[in-house]
């Protein structure tokens, strides 16, 4: 299972294919509370699984399950789920507040709340200036900000969220990450599609990474990292005497190769990087070597993503 | 602040009526706001426009009963009805479907009936309103500029037409939203059915000219004499008409296949939106 | 000078020889739709009535006159004025082909912002519209053009008199001018019409009403005993202008001066519109 329990969206060995193509071939997913990202290239098969857990489309085999009901034949179920499509079609025809008014009465808010919930969205994405113009005025960035307003509309425990930050400007960006982020600690299952690893870094450490039609790895991304045997972790520290530090290290267990760099930085190869470093602290500690800073130099996403895609 | 969700109850979906209302209300917002009304507008003033013309210029030309009932045969019902349900009626699914905006209705709590009932029930509506505003004009060029011709049979006449001309935008909406519904290029299929099935079938004798709705359309309105004899056909086609003529169908089995048309091509259109993928939307 | 404005030389390293733009567009735009099977069903469907005239042609050629009072009419004559009619005839086959193949040539690309890739080539706006008449005028000639010359040959095979010789020459030209005079003016105004908006539904509801509701309007003129009606019969101008050209009578109660002039007019307003529509900037849906 990724994230924390309980267990909101399941996928029992969905697979989908398109007359002789394989979309996505056997998938089986358990997602909790929490932002999880979903990855993968372009052709990987991750929009077609972002749209089989979604409910868009339907498998060809297995099952995708919401709170242990089959999303697509429970409509009712789409209560509890917010989407943000990637496409920034929109009803060109329809002002800002009449689409939103039309998809808060249709998410099942009540009637009385309709209009104060609306004028809440557009101010919390401060598209209250242009909430009376029409849509097909509305900029690129506009348009994300009302996609994710609309998805937000019903407070919803299951957030779907394709490419989300997609034309956004540099502050808006910054904001709805912290808002996306906010939303996983508040205990909402997240999902977002991405092929953007650092925006996806800021949001969160766990992923499911699709390549060629199949899960490649799910988690934290430090877990999968550390299960890579054909790429030791590189750690790389600080400290005033790279030598000793370099010395002490060699002779250890978990220790693949150190190599010095510059006057006060060495790195170290390691296969288990969770055991590395739950031993260093022991060893820094009984050789007296003081240490100003320690980093995992490839344990960002694009390291995992690369090394795992073999890119 | 973690959210615990009552997990227990799956929440059930929008009731029907208040689901289909709210996109019906959207629907009728698009297609008032679309340029493809003031189209259809002018394309429905053209039978008042040729109605004032011939009041203008050879008012002796045919009596009113006749002109009405030649606008009807010649105007209304194989062509505007067809053409006013492919402007609304078509595009009442598959537009959303091609734009992305589909995902938007797909998303919420409703179930798929109601959506499918909300975009053709406001895609009738409309066309209903403008048919019969064109209707109403065509009286009343008729009311106005020949009043000495008005009486009780052309009240029936023109109360007989208005009730077709109904029928037949909301039987042809239905239709073609089916289509649109089910099918990649819904206006090449109502191309075919209105100009093509049809106007092929309708003019053949016996059972298989019943199976078009202008056919039924017609069936519906006690034509004057006069508009009878307006007879286009060519001589072969006259003599198997003669050879073959049967029992006039009677109108309540006409009435019966219009409202079976609607209600069998909404079943069929719903059907089709729920087996609807989007996998070129979002 | 703006960028669009700019003339471009044309980069040709290879020395290959390269198509010209106009059948590119052309060539693309015949072989999208001609990939699925129901095009060539219709296709199919629209050369029925060829067939049929076919073989009511062979059948009089050997049962003689007896077949005139079976089957009277200019349709089944294979002198001009009798492939005229039967081009008249063909009247709702044009209407789905041409609105199949050319609704959306330009109206897609205004959507798709297509305009500005086409024009940030070395394409002018006459390759872009040869390419794109030539779409519609192949589909028109596809159905009445082609037809009609097997159908000469056909005649002539059938019944190779002196006489019939005019089925090789004569006829085959005229039927080539008659065809290429109307199929330019059809498509010249059908991409006017889907150079005015983005979709298609109006295109289509337009197309039509000027295909198939002069026909309508005519016939509710006739039981009223009014020709004047006969001139909103956009068809029915353009076979009555080239009724000269096929020694045929006029196909409306209006002289075909006038109606060569009003399709000529047509054709003009048509070039002015797509002149002012197809520009190769972007279009913000």
């Amino acid at each position: 299972m990724i994230g924390a329990a309980p267990v909101r969206l399941e996928a029992h060995e969905v697979g989908k294919w398109f007359g002789e193509v394989v979309a996505v071939g056997s998938c089986s997913l358990q997602v909790g509370s929490g932002v999880v990202g979903l990855l993968g290239q372009n052709g990987a098969g991750k929009t077609t699984l972002f749209k089989l857990l979604a409910g868009l489309i339907t498998p060809s085999r297995g099952e995708v399950m919401l709170d242990g009901l089959p999303l697509r034949d429970h409509v009712g179920l789409f209560r509890r789920v917010g989407f943000c499509p990637e496409s920034d079609a929109l009803p060109g025809w329809l002002t800002g507040r009449e689409f939103l008014r039309m998809l808060v009465r249709l998410s099942g808010v009540d009637g009385a709340k309709v209009t104060g919930r609306v004028d809440d969205l557009l101010e919390r994405f401060s598209l209250t200036d242009a909430a009376n113009r029409r849509l097909g005025g509305y900029s690129k960035g506009m348009r994300q900000k009302l996609k994710l307003a609309q998805a937000l509309a019903h407070d919803p425990d299951v957030l779907f969220m394709d490419e989300p930050l997609n034309g956004m400007d540099p502050v808006s960006r910054h904001h709805a990450i912290g808002a996306i982020r906010q939303l996983g600690e508040e205990g909402r299952t997240v999902l977002v599609s991405s092929h953007i690893l650092p925006e996806v870094e800021e949001m969160t450490r766990r992923i499911i990474l699709i390549h060629r039609s199949k899960v490649l790895a799910e988690g934290d991304v430090t877990e999968i990292r550390d299960l890579i045997p054909e790429h030791p972790t590189v750690v790389a520290l600080r400290c005033t005497n790279p030598r000793r530090l370099a010395a002490l290290l060699v002779q250890q267990d978990h220790v693949m190769g150190v190599e010095c760099e510059g006057d006060d930085r060495v790195v170290v190869r390691t296969e288990h990087a969770l055991a590395f470093y739950r031993a260093l602290p022991g060893w820094l500690l009984d050789a007296g070597l003081p240490v100003d800073e320690i980093h995992t130099v490839d344990d960002d996403l694009a390291s995992v993503f690369n090394y795992l895609t073999g890119d | 602040m973690n959210r615990a969700a009552d997990l227990a109850t799956p929440p059930a979906p929008l009731s029907d009526v208040l689901a289909s209302g709210v996109v019906a209300a959207a629907t009728w917002r698009e297609l008032a706001r679309r340029k493809r009304l003031l189209s259809l507008g002018f394309l429905l003033m053209l039978p008042v426009i040729m109605l004032l013309a011939v009041r203008l210029w050879y008012p002796q030309g045919a009596p009113p009963d006749v002109l009405l009932s030649l606008l009807a045969r010649y105007a209304y019902i194989p062509f505007l009805l067809p053409i006013t349900a492919m402007a609304v009626g078509s595009p009442a699914i598959s537009e959303p479907v091609a734009e992305g905006t589909l995902v938007y209705f797909w998303t919420r709590p409703l179930r798929r009936r109601a959506l499918y009932l909300g975009r053709v029930m406001a895609a009738g509506l409309v066309g209903g309103v403008m048919v019969l505003v064109s209707q109403t004009l065509v009286f009343s060029v008729v009311l106005f500029g020949w009043p000495e011709a008005v009486g009780l049979d052309l009240v029936r006449l023109h109360v007989e037409m208005t009730m077709v001309v109904l029928m037949g935008t909301l039987a042809y909406t239905a239709l073609f939203a089916a289509f649109g519904a089910g099918l990649k290029k819904p206006m090449v299929a109502a191309i075919l059915v209105a100009f093509g099935w049809e106007n092929m079938v309708v003019d053949i004798p016996q059972r298989i000219q019943e199976w078009s709705l202008q056919f039924h359309l017609r069936n519906l309105v006690h034509w004057p004499d006069a508009a009878g004899s307006v007879d286009v056909r060519g001589f072969i086609e006259d003599l198997l008409a003669q050879a073959l003529k049967r029992e006039p169908v009677p109108a309540w089995e006409s009435v019966a296949v219009l409202f079976g048309v609607i209600v069998v091509s909404t079943v069929v259109g719903v059907f089709l939106l729920r087996r609807q993928q989007l996998d070129r939307q979002g | 000078m703006p960028v669009h404005e700019r003339g471009y030389t044309h980069w040709n390293p290879s020395g290959a020889r390269v198509d010209p733009p106009w059948l590119v567009i052309a060539r693309r735009g015949l072989a999208a739709p001609m990939k699925r099977r129901w095009p060539l069903l219709l296709l199919f469907a629209a050369w029925v009535p060829a067939i049929v005239k076919g073989v009511i042609v062979f059948v009089r050629a050997k049962a003689g006159e007896l077949m005139d009072l079976a089957v009277g009419g200019d349709w089944t004559s294979i002198s001009p004025a009798g492939f005229l009619s039967f081009i008249e005839g063909q009247r709702f086959f044009v209407f789905l082909v041409t609105v199949i193949l050319g609704a959306a040539l330009v109206a897609a690309d205004r959507r798709e912002n297509g305009l500005s890739l086409y024009f940030s080539r070395p394409i002018s706006l006459l390759d872009y519209l040869g390419g794109k008449v030539l779409v519609v005028m192949a589909g028109y000639a596809a159905v009445t053009l082609a037809p009609s010359l097997l159908l000469c040959l056909f005649g002539y095979l059938v019944e190779p008199s002196a006489a019939s010789l005019d089925l090789l020459l004569l006829t085959p030209l005229r039927l080539l001018a008659m065809t290429a005079f109307v199929g330019a003016g059809l498509s010249l105004v059908l991409l006017a019409l889907s150079s005015m908006g983005t979709r298609t539904v109006l295109v289509v509801v337009w197309w039509a009403v000027l295909c198939l509701a002069g026909d309508a309007i005519g016939n509710i003129g006739d039981g009223i005993g009014l020709d004047s009606f006969q001139y909103v019969n956009f068809m029915g101008h353009w076979h009555n202008a080239v009724s000269l050209i096929m020694s045929s009578e006029a196909r409306l109660p209006v002289p075909p001066a006038v109606s060569l002039v009003l399709c000529l007019a047509l054709m003009a307003g048509a070039l002015l519109v797509l002149r002012n529509r197809i520009k190769p900037v972007e279009v913000v849906v």
